[in-house]
């Protein structure tokens, strides 16, 4: 859809979530993503990041809207919205159900009915982006924490989505695992959107934070403003010296 | 042609689904041969011989291997050889206790043993020469339906990785419980280890749980619909289809002739 | 991996052929009854709830735990599976654990897998639910009402299964019932106990970490049937059959005899193939050792096949 004035890839008004018999996890978030912002959501744990991205997948469905590149969320569009979005989950392990590192990369393509010459292609161009390229008939099993992660991002770069979303992304990575890390994700050109209580990370990837507190949005504004705010960043459970 | 086998690594690079067939087959005829032929276990134990040598795998490693399962059904078996089912009885002491056994009752379950043992021989074999996951998935070209094979498949991915989790929690717990050795009565032991078993396992259960919720919303996010799909699942080629018949008349031919050599 | 065998896993070589594939006719059929609920309920989330639940069974079943006596047992799991996730996905779950430990593991035999799957999934699971609905009866309120329920259901399925397998040996001339049925009927009735008692302690743990998941299976489903029908049934035949069959041991291998079972000297292909002896070989001393030296000159020519081509890629 092409519109003259630029269009939010993201677009989310006045979203309340709550888990069955349990208090308010989501209270009246709002806010848009541009195409091509990278943004962290930092907050503690329990702060209701990894439920605020459930819910921009449509794996969870809130109350308020939220439309993805100008779809908006609906049970019939979701397939339309998830071809758009994929989503870094925090444990690699939950990620990669197959039994070899190939068939995780393929199984999103294979639901998109490609052909096999194009799923090989996209495959390969994946796993060799995070560097995976010499791993693909490797069991998952026997892959470090640092090679299920890039292969984890690889299934989600082979269905070439416009915006991507990790949780928590460096949880339990070593120092050059993480070094890794950092590198394929500057290298992305899509939107990204990282969820973590780890500023540092942060302040490398993104230029744009939201800091979010007992499911509310306290902050929303540049990188670089945000560092300044020491005081608001400690009150809610941040670290601002890294 | 027997340079052609040669030159690729045969044994290896046989599809799985063939592979399959053969251990079905000799499995087959192993169990439905007269019982006393022995000149077929001689051939039968030859070939396994041969298929040992042809993948170059640890020889020692492989035979232990064979054997490393505890002699099955032991309660069962074990009064055989006492009970007088007939007249080949052969009287035996040992520490002084006399008693007769049956000859026949020993031949009889000896005979029954190999059988056994020929056929874990044969699985043993085949698991080694062949990727796990690659004989699981292959289930599916043999007849098993796919939804079985997708829980098989699912299963292989993620058993280590809760055998791992159920030693952690073992091992946990024993370093922070009460030692059983403190408590007195056979009892409470019991009852105590009963206790920690179940938390365990407990433990482990709803941790399945749990991570079967994310690994769906891990398959939803990438289309998974409800139906069932595949790379794996190619139809056999010509050269395939060629072995498998040939594997099949073998196994025929070989039961007629050790019928024939019984003699009727 | 290794794992310990299992009193439970028939080997192959102890069944009679056809009695192994009768059992693999009527496991099929189950299973297959099993995949048509999951696809007439079309809940996809049971799918992957499946997979990683046999996964932690399997696991499960790797723990040893102390049974009086300094013996130690395993859990099947049957019982737990059932009221975890349900009898129709339990005999998913069961018949998925089994076959892997027999296709990959050894632990069972390949044409006893069909005997074992329906031992297992099919008694083991059917006569779990039965139990556990028919104690729920009694026992509706309180707090141990659950796991007493689970006791009864885990040991009886133990106990039904091992008479199953025992009378299956009977029935194949393997061992006679009078030997049989006492030696495994006693023996898991103890670990019977063990099974009994794990079964208990895991359903109060669930239920206590995890309140709704067990009550929440339990109601939200309509009592199935079938399989509470077909648990009573097979648990009662198993119960009248198994002293009848052990007080008249001889009675039974008649039966087994006219309906073709036991036929195990001259092979159970002995009626179908037409009479004849092998051409050029009068005698089985004479075949023995014609079959000696050919597998002699088998074994010699793969291993010098295999030598060379050892050699000749190490030379490259």
């Amino acid at each position: 859809m092409e519109n003259k004035y630029s269009m939010p890839i993201i677009d989310v008004k006045h979203l309340h979530f709550s888990y069955p018999e349990s208090p308010e996890t989501l209270k009246d978030i709002s806010f848009s993503v541009e195409k091509g912002e990278k943004v962290a959501i930092a907050g503690p744990n329990g702060s209701g990041k990894t439920t605020l991205l459930l819910n921009l997948t449509g794996l969870l469905m809130g109350d308020g809207s939220i439309s993805i590149n100008g779809t908006s969320m609906e049970k019939h569009s979701l397939s339309e919205i998830r071809k758009q979005l994929g989503m870094v989950f925090q444990s690699p392990d939950d990620q990669l159900f197959s039994n070899r590192v190939y068939e995780d990369v393929a199984y999103g393509l294979i639901y998109q009915n490609m052909q096999k010459e194009e799923i090989e292609e996209r495959v390969q161009k994946a796993l060799s982006d995070v560097g995976m390229a010499a791993f693909k008939d490797f069991v998952p099993y026997h892959l470090s924490l640092g090679q299920k992660k890039r292969v984890a991002i690889a299934t989600v770069l082979s269905m070439q989505p416009e915006i991507i979303l990790f949780d928590e992304p460096t949880m339990g990575l070593d120092s050059r695992a993480k070094k890794q890390f950092l590198q394929i994700v500057q290298q992305l050109s899509q939107t990204i959107l990282v969820a973590t209580h780890d500023l540092k990370l942060a302040a490398t990837i993104c230029d744009r934070l939201l800091v979010m507190d007992e499911g509310q949005l306290v902050f929303d504004g540049p990188m670089q403003d945000a560092l300044r705010e020491k005081e608001l960043l400690e009150a809610h459970g941040l670290d601002p010296e890294f | 042609m027997i340079n052609n086998a040669i030159s690729t690594n045969s044994l290896y690079s046989i599809d799985a689904r063939v592979k399959w067939v053969g251990a079905f087959v000799i499995a087959f005829i192993t169990l439905s041969i007269p019982l006393y032929t022995w000149a077929a276990y001689i051939l039968i134990l030859s070939i396994l011989l041969a298929v040992l040598i042809a993948s170059q795998l640890p020889f020692y490693k492989v035979i232990k291997r064979t054997f490393l399962l505890e002699i099955p059904l032991i309660f069962v078996l074990a009064p055989l050889p006492f009970i007088k089912l007939d007249t080949s009885l052969l009287p035996v002491s040992i520490m002084g206790f006399a008693f007769q056994i049956s000859q026949h009752q020993i031949l009889h379950i000896g005979v029954l043993l190999l059988r056994s043992w020929l056929i874990i021989f044969t699985m043993v074999l085949l698991t080694m020469t062949t990727p796990a996951d690659d004989l699981l998935f292959s289930l599916s070209s043999i007849g098993v339906p796919e939804v079985l094979v997708n829980i098989i498949t699912l299963m292989w991915r993620y058993l280590s990785l809760f055998i791992s989790d159920s030693q952690k929690l073992t091992s946990a717990r024993e370093m922070r419980s009460v030692s059983p050795s403190g408590l007195r009565l056979n009892k409470q032991r019991f009852l105590w280890n009963i206790q920690v078993t179940g938390s365990i396992l407990g433990n482990l259960f709803l941790r399945a749980y749990e991570r079967s919720e994310r690994i769906f919303q891990a398959m939803q996010l990438r289309g998974f619909d409800g139906t069932l799909r595949s790379l794996r699942s190619k139809s056999l080629s010509l050269m395939q289809k060629f072995q498998i018949i040939l594997i099949l008349v073998f196994g025929f031919c070989f039961i007629i002739m050790a019928y024939g050599i019984h003699g009727k | 991996m290794s794992i310990k065998q299992q009193l439970m896993h028939i080997p192959d070589g102890f069944l009679s052929l056809i009695l192994s594939l009768i059992l693999w006719i009527i496991s099929i059929i189950v299973v297959f009854l099993a995949i048509k609920h999951y696809a007439k309920e079309k809940n996809n989330q049971k799918l992957p709830l499946m997979g990683v639940l046999a996964a932690a069974i399997f696991a499960g079943q790797m723990l040893n735990f102390n049974v009086a006596g300094g013996t130690s047992g395993h859990l099947l799991g049957a019982a737990i599976a059932t009221i975890l996730v349900g009898p129709w996905e339990a005999v998913l779950v069961i018949t998925s654990v089994v076959s892997v430990q027999a296709l990959i593991f050894q632990d069972g035999g390949l044409l006893a897998l069909g005997a074992n799957i329906f031992n297992m999934a099919v008694i083991g699971v059917s006569v779990s639910y039965a139990l556990y609905q028919l104690m729920g009866k009694v026992f509706k309120k309180g707090k141990w009402a659950l796991g007493i329920n689970g006791f009864v259901a885990g040991w009886c399925s133990i106990f039904v299964a091992a008479l199953a397998a025992a009378l299956e040996l009977a029935i194949s001339g393997t061992s006679p019932a009078n030997i049989a049925v006492p030696a495994m009927g006693s023996v898991h009735a103890l670990i019977g106990i063990g099974e009994g008692l794990i079964t208990l302690a895991v359903i109060m743990f669930v239920s206590s970490a995890k309140k709704g998941l067990i009550e929440n299976t339990a109601k939200g489903k309509m009592i199935d049937k079938s399989i509470l029908i077909g648990g009573i049934v097979l648990a009662l035949i198993l119960a009248v059959l198994s002293p009848l069959a052990s007080s008249n041991p001889d009675g039974l291998e008649r039966v087994a005899e006219d309906l073709g079972f036991i036929s195990q000297e001259s092979g159970p292909f002995y009626n179908i193939i037409p009479d004849y002896t092998f051409p050029g070989i009068q005698n089985e001393s004479i075949a023995t050792i014609t079959a000696g030296v050919i597998g002699v000159l088998l074994i010699a020519s793969v291993a010098l096949i295999t030598f060379k081509r050892k050699k000749s890629s190490a030379e490259k």
